[in-house]
């Protein structure tokens, strides 16, 4: 081959290398980024974000991205069935910081369940996080649209996970609505639930810390804001 | 013709206009991780774009799939045969065209380009040789350079159609009847023959090259065939009305010399045309190096072509495919800067580029390529097959050729120098 060939398809692999180089090291600070870091203030008013449903391929990474931005760690209760192709997400939220729940595996109305079948729901979601080879174990469980019965609360006790304040998010509602429904009636120590589901969360959610955050909140996970409320 | 050609668009609009659909949320889904300017130049640059093309061309080929055929001639016709060192095939060439099943007289005008080895001797040894309907003629031109010496032949050229062999291309007995029926009937000024490749066999090299004369470069010549504008009557073989080739004054001293007197045809608004019937055999190079070599030279000869004429001036038709010719550009670019990483991404197991939708778009490529074989197959001209040739056309063969069109534009651009041998 000759010399100038040569050169020339070497310039080109390198470029190749060099671009491929370059969006790798991009993929990798974004699936890989720096754990967000807080420090909690007691004196301060705090709450802990939680987000249902998800992971989602579409919507997901857009909270994330709002909640990495503003260096605000949350909680996010996953479903099971959606792991599988959303792989990338979980790694992304468990390098974030964040924490992670458990929400079913199939988003039943566990109400409906016998035991066995409730149990079976969360241990599965469990299972399927550890197939996908994350060594993570799902602390606390939340139900499905928060109906539960006495007999769910006695099966998990501590670990069942409700919220103070619904967003509203799931109803379709518009953007000012979900900020309004939080901001107006926050307080110290709640839990807001909303979804990874949709596009109007991530919108709305961006305001929401940025308003709380001017009012002097501060956020934290639920592990820590229950460990801060002496629960 | 025009209709078709709209019906043709417009599918093609349909197509790109479902895959741009699916395409929306692919690229909005990957610019999530990757910066969305290059996630969309990637995303038109393998999949939008060429989809695009390769439907129009698809849907075109399928329109046009019936063979047209055209009154015998029996017209006498010149051939002019360019030789530089071809001491190995120029009798090959020469006996193939004394051969030929023409109903009338075939003058051979072969052109020595200054060769150093024995093809002088073997062309004079071929001219003591007596045909039936055929006179074989020595030329030496001792000005270097394809162009000047197919410009020597011209200027011996009486006939009203004339023809242009390579020295290592043989032609199908019936290759210059069919040809010639076409430029006669058609009133075309320039024809270009369907080259197929000679020595399959010999290594992966022309096993993958079969399937690219075979099923590529066909069908674009018959896509752009059926509207009268086709952009390269190649050297290798094609016919021209000596008429209006004299009028654009021949040959340019250049690379891409046959690229450039289409595109000047074109410009005036003349037919350019191809023929399937009209096969003619090429010895294709051997080695990747030889491959890149010639791939590169085709590369700067397209960007002649496009640098040379007004495109504007010619028809719609030309327009739209000189259009296309700019597109591949960026194709090429794309393929290398976009598709390669694609693969390497997927490698550690990111499949924003290259992935499950890679392989149903392959499926789709094979199931064109199929109406192509087709197409080919009921010609009735014999060609051989190979299996591992078509799966390195399909896997490899577009690495080579961009890689090598974009070292061909980058030499075009950078003004650097490229020979013809």
């Amino acid at each position: 081959m000759r010399i100038k060939n040569r050169y020339f398809i070497l310039i080109l692999i390198l470029s190749i290398f060099i671009t491929s180089f370059y969006l790798l090291y991009h993929l990798d600070k974004r699936f890989n980024p720096k754990p967000i870091t807080f420090n909690i203030d007691e004196n301060k008013p705090t709450i802990a974000l939680t987000f249902d449903d998800g992971p989602n391929s579409s919507y997901t990474q857009n909270i994330l991205d709002v909640l990495y931005e503003y260096n605000v760690p949350a909680t996010f209760f996953i479903c099971g069935k959606n792991i599988e192709g959303n792989e990338k997400l979980i790694k992304q939220m468990i390098a974030s910081g964040h924490e992670l729940g458990n929400h079913t595996y199939n988003h039943p109305d566990l109400t409906t369940l016998s035991n066995a079948e409730i149990i079976n729901e969360f241990s599965l979601t469990q299972e399927k996080l550890y197939e996908a080879n994350f060594d993570y174990t799902l602390k606390y469980v939340r139900p499905p649209y928060g109906r539960y019965d006495e007999n769910i609360q006695n099966l998990y006790q501590e670990q069942l996970i409700l919220w103070q304040i619904d967003s509203g998010d799931w109803e379709n509602i518009n953007e000012i609505d979900i900020i309004n429904n939080v901001v107006e009636s926050v307080k110290h120590g709640d839990i807001i639930v909303f979804h990874d589901d949709n596009n109007t969360t991530s919108k709305a959610l961006k305001n929401i810390i940025i308003k709380l955050k001017d009012e002097g909140y501060q956020f934290t996970t639920v592990t820590n804001l229950l460990q801060l409320l002496h629960i | 013709m025009k209709i078709k050609f709209f019906i043709t668009m417009l599918f093609a609009m349909i197509w790109l206009f479902i895959s741009t659909y699916f395409a929306i949320w692919w690229a909005n889904d990957v610019s999530n991780y990757l910066p969305s300017f290059y996630v969309w130049w990637v995303i038109i640059g393998i999949a939008l774009l060429p989809g695009f093309l390769m439907s129009a061309m698809f849907f075109s080929n399928i329109i046009h799939f019936k063979l047209k055929k055209h009154p015998n001639t029996c017209q006498d016709t010149s051939v002019i045969i360019c030789a530089y060192n071809e001491e190995e095939t120029i009798e090959k060439t020469i006996k193939c065209i004394c051969d030929q099943e023409y109903t009338g007289n075939i003058r051979i005008l072969v052109v020595d380009n200054k060769s150093t080895d024995t093809t002088k001797i073997k062309i004079l040894s071929m001219i003591k040789n007596h045909y039936s309907n055929c006179t074989i003629e020595y030329v030496y031109c001792d000005k270097p350079g394809k162009s000047n010496a197919l410009n020597c032949g011209l200027a011996l050229v009486k006939t009203k159609h004339f023809i242009t062999v390579d020295a290592d291309t043989f032609l199908h007995n019936c290759a210059i009847q069919k040809i010639i029926n076409h430029i006669e009937n058609k009133k075309c000024s320039c024809v270009a023959g369907n080259l197929l490749v000679y020595n399959v066999k010999e290594t992966f090299v022309t096993k993958m090259q079969n399937y690219d004369y075979l099923l590529s470069i066909a069908a674009i010549k018959r896509f752009q065939g059926s509207y009268q504008t086709t952009l390269v009557a190649q050297g290798a073989f094609s016919a021209y009305n000596t008429c209006d080739v004299k009028d654009v004054g021949g040959w340019e001293d250049c690379l891409g010399e046959d690229i450039v007197l289409t595109y000047q045809l074109l410009e005036q608004k003349k037919i350019s045309t191809y023929e399937p019937s009209a096969v003619g055999y090429t010895t294709t190079p051997t080695t990747i190096n030889t491959l890149y070599n010639q791939r590169k030279r085709w590369a700067i000869g397209m960007i002649e072509g496009l640098s040379s004429v007004n495109a504007c001036k010619g028809s719609y038709y030309l327009k739209y495919f000189t259009l296309v010719n700019y597109c591949i550009i960026y194709l090429d670019l794309a393929f290398i800067f976009g598709f390669i990483p694609g693969i390497i991404l997927a490698f550690y197991g990111y499949y924003y580029f290259v992935g499950c939708l890679t392989l149903f778009a392959l499926l789709i490529s094979i199931i064109m390529f199929l109406s192509f074989y087709f197409f080919q197959k009921q010609l009735n001209i014999p060609f051989k097959n190979s299996l591992v040739g078509f799966i390195c056309f399909l896997f490899f063969f577009q690495f080579i050729q961009s890689a090598a069109s974009l070292h061909g534009y980058f030499t075009k651009f950078t003004k650097g120098k490229e020979f013809w041998k």
